[in-house]
């Protein structure tokens, strides 16, 4: 890294990073993170370092912002091929997303127990890595209950 | 660029999507907050350059003490 950034990745991963061809330099500054996740302080703000696993990697992480009640969703909610990126209709939005779902994120039950984690965080957006983003409780309450 | 939330101290910035080519569309997040900052999901070593260079520009790398969650896929 060129930068004196810290990363922060599943401890499950740490063995297998090496075998990118990186020194012992970058491995150094990583933080292994435990299965159960963490709170991390980011300036003033706790962030929630939360469970996702299964969704689709096996040491999976999403992210949780207190402040902009923001969700970073990582692979779970990612749509491929819609040409906006806020969803406003969630049913037509449904066919971006089916996809990727079942052939990556096939567990039900990951689904399942990740829907009863996060119904216990008020969240006001969800933010996947790819494609569009739910905006508003509305479209979060109608990803959460899809999945659930 | 597109600015999710903003209360003055607090931002939450979705960045360009670097990729090129055949790459996956991956949405690179920052968060920031009094000053240090938070990348998910950097994209490994063909995009970092670009992103690099949008967040010197945001927060500038001086102040730059960063964190970032790998997700340790070809896709960063």
């Amino acid at each position: 890294m060129t930068t004196k950034a810290t990363a922060l990745a599943s401890k499950l991963w740490l063995r297998f990073i090496q075998h990118f061809g990186v020194d012992r330099l970058f491995i150094n500054r990583i933080k292994g993170l435990d299965d159960e996740g963490a709170i991390i302080t980011l300036g003033n703000t706790d962030m929630y370092i939360i469970p996702g696993h299964w969704l689709h990697s096996p040491g999976n992480f999403q992210v949780y912002d207190p402040v902009s009640k923001i969700l970073y969703s990582g692979d779970l909610g990612t749509s491929l091929g819609q040409d906006y990126e806020f969803v406003s209709n969630f049913e037509e939005h449904i066919k971006y997303m089916e996809g990727f779902h079942r052939r990556y994120i096939p567990s039900g039950k990951a689904l399942r127990l990740w829907a009863k984690m996060v119904r216990q965080l008020d969240i006001e957006t969800i933010a996947p890595q790819h494609g569009a983003i739910f905006k508003g409780k509305e479209m979060v309450n109608k990803f959460i209950g899809l999945v659930a | 660029m597109e600015i999710l939330f903003d209360n003055g101290v607090h931002k939450n910035i979705l960045l360009e999507d670097f990729g090129h080519g055949k790459m996956v569309q991956a949405n690179v997040h920052l968060i920031v907050d009094n000053g240090k900052g938070m990348i998910l999901d950097p994209g490994g070593h063909k995009v970092f350059k670009h992103l690099l260079q949008e967040i010197g520009v945001l927060i500038g790398l001086i102040i730059f003490k960063t964190r970032m969650l790998l997700q340790l896929q070809m896709d960063g």
